[in-house]
């Protein structure tokens, strides 16, 4: 027996959908104004907190007056208009390009594995890239000029990514919390192999390097923007692009093939756009974990599972925690800056083991 | 909008084998519409089978046609508006909605860089309401019970406008009445059907035709009257089947005359 919907069945359908969707599209409108609005308070927040306090005022008057210069007359020195412009905003907007990619490298891995406790950091990724950059930084020299650094990080993470899905697959660890396991050992070998070269390099480059290694942003520049916004930027577009199909990987393999998605290729492609992100931002900011873990989670707590929100979502919530994160890193225990892995870490830790707990019980 | 219903599909099974032995070459002619349940003991072979149906596995030999097309000949995206699968696989993790759960089922539908249609839309209320899942549209998927996944896993097949529905043993897991419901909805969906049971019992009143696998190999096909007999089970099985026992039941839903439940 087949019908075509009959008017009975047609027209309260109608109506159910007319008076439902606007009012949760006007909320979800509000969330995406307050949020954005949030980061801009962020960013601004950063700019202002630090040895020096610079009024908010005095800030958006700075970044006002060198976006259009003449528009308002400077009541502020010089030397305060070049630690707003050329040392705190860089690393404001650095803060929250790292962190939303790291956001939205974690809800894109989770989908992609099927593993809620996937992350860049968890599967090697960052481990590898962390590795291609300090060959580059402490034995090969900056050889192709100021892209060195990003593009062996780039190596180095999709080299270990591949190397951690090529042993899930000898070791036949196809199941989600083995791939994660995999992860975790490849990771470990690989950071060994890192500090190995720490070990043989320049005693004091090393220094410098595993001070980097631990996470910071100190190094912003407006001039190295450009590689982390640029990747970002591409990966963003590409990955909203396929929100449907990484809907459909959560759903399972064969089934996500019954779609007409052809799994291994898709997958093979979000690990390698995933590596290029997460190598550029380590090689710009070390090692900064568990923020690929736990946005996305916190995230679909607020917007739901549809990845076409999740993703620009995480972006957003990403950016704004690892800028407040920097803040803490910064004003802790003054006047040192702390490693901001440190920061993540212990937050992340943390709710790992919430996590955990929250997954026995649900 | 009118939403016309897809044209059950014609499903051939020309020889098709795979994997050196785990499934001997099988050939089988389902009409458009008809009930298809593929019977067996652990491993003998069902979801081999119906994984080259739902061209997940490429056959050793031999070829599935859809409508007279081969399918594994054809693009996955092709194929996929005509073949829909519902398998055990089921997403929890990522509190995804039902609605947005049967929407997947558009996308090899849509073209790239689009967004949902009026008629995607219409599609997906339509499967919604046909498994008597409009009040649940909005639920996490994660909070339904058994049957109620097994409900949004099969709208979500529907809402490909399959010609061919392929189902791994879809009662899986399920208490008796949602088994019992789960198979008169599949039932009435108007595709061609092919659904694999573990269940001997389910197959009265739910197949039209059987196939019986025993370690790969194909012990009969046909109609259920025909090949469903004690002899046959014996062989299957490896039990002796006793026609009529005592302190045996024969399960029905209460009102077998009312076509849906109410939502």
């Amino acid at each position: 027996m087949r019908t075509g919907p009959t008017p009975e069945t047609a027209a309260p359908l109608a109506a159910a959908r007319a008076d439902a969707p606007p009012l949760r599209r006007s909320l979800r409108g509000g969330l995406w104004g307050l949020g954005l609005a949030v980061l801009v308070l962020s960013v601004s927040v950063a700019v202002s907190v630090g040895a020096v306090a610079i009024p908010l005022g005095t800030v958006w008057g700075v970044v006002l007056d060198r976006v259009a210069p003449g528009v308002i007359t400077p009541d502020w020195s010089a030397g305060r208009a070049n630690i707003v412009w050329e040392i705190r905003l860089p690393r404001a907007l650095l803060a929250a390009l790292v962190g939303a990619g790291l956001a939205l490298v974690g809800a894109v891995l989770q989908s992609v594995t099927r593993n809620p406790l996937a992350d860049p950091h968890l599967l090697g990724i960052s481990s590898g890239a962390a590795f291609g950059a300090i060959l580059a930084l402490l034995h090969t020299g900056l050889f192709l000029g100021a892209v060195t650094v990003p593009l062996l990080a780039f190596v180095g993470a999709l080299c270990s990514t591949l190397l951690v899905l090529a042993v899930a697959s000898f070791a036949q660890a196809t199941s989600a919390d083995r791939l994660v396991l995999t992860g975790v050992a490849v990771s470990f070998i690989v950071m060994a192999l890192a500090n190995t070269l720490i070990f043989l390099g320049d005693p004091r480059a090393a220094h410098t390097v595993v001070f980097w290694m631990l996470g910071g942003l100190g190094l912003a520049q407006w001039g190295h923007l450009i590689w982390p916004a640029a990747i970002l930027l591409g990966a963003a577009l590409w990955f909203r692009l396929v929100a449907g199909s990484l809907n459909a990987m959560t759903i399972g393999d064969e089934t996500a093939a019954t779609l007409g998605i052809p799994v291994a290729r898709f997958r093979l492609t979000c690990f390698v756009v995933a590596a290029l992100v997460t190598g550029v931002m380590v090689a710009f900011s070390g090692v900064i974990g568990f923020v690929g873990l736990m946005i996305p989670h916190i995230v679909r707590l607020v917007v739901g599972g549809d990845n076409a929100r999740v993703l620009p979502a995480s972006m957003l919530a990403g950016a704004v925690f690892l800028i407040w994160a920097d803040i803490a890193a910064r004003t802790l225990m003054r006047p040192e800056d702390m490693p901001i892995g440190i920061v993540t870490g212990l937050v992340g830790g943390a709710f790992f083991i919430w996590l955990l707990r929250r997954r026995l019980r649900g | 909008m009118s939403c016309p219903p897809p044209t059950p599909a014609r499903l051939e099974l020309e020889g098709l084998s795979w994997g050196s032995g785990i499934l001997e070459p099988v050939s089988l002619t389902l009409r458009p519409g008809r009930v298809l349940g593929v019977l067996g003991a652990n491993g003998a072979g069902k979801s081999t089978l119906l994984r080259l149906i739902y061209r997940f596995h490429t056959p050793q030999s031999g070829r599935v046609l859809v409508d007279g097309d081969d399918i594994h000949r054809l693009p996955a995206r092709r194929v996929a508006k005509r073949v829909a699968a519902v398998l055990q696989e089921q997403p929890t993790d990522f509190a995804l909605t039902v609605a947005e759960i049967v929407a997947l089922g558009r996308a090899p539908h849509r073209r790239a860089l689009a967004g949902p249609s009026e008629r995607d839309q219409h599609i997906i209320g339509h499967a919604l309401e046909r498994l008597s899942l409009r009040a649940f549209a909005d639920r996490p998927f994660g909070t339904l019970s058994g049957g109620e996944r097994q409900r949004v896993m099969v709208a979500r097949a529907l809402a490909q406008e399959p010609g061919l529905i392929v189902l791994d043993e879809p009662t899986n897991h399920l208490d008796i009445r949602h088994q019992l419901e789960v198979l008169r909805l599949v039932r009435a969906l108007g595709a061609t059907v092919v659904a694999s049971l573990h269940d001997l019992n389910l197959v009265h009143g739910f197949a039209d035709d059987l196939l019986v696998l025993s370690g790969g190999r194909a012990l009969a096909v046909g109609p259920v009257a025909q090949v469903l007999t004690p002899d046959l089970i014996a062989r299957a099985f490896g039990v002796v089947a006793t026609p009529r026992g005592p302190a045996r039941f024969d399960f029905s839903l209460p009102s077998d005359t009312q076509t849906e439940r109410p939502a």
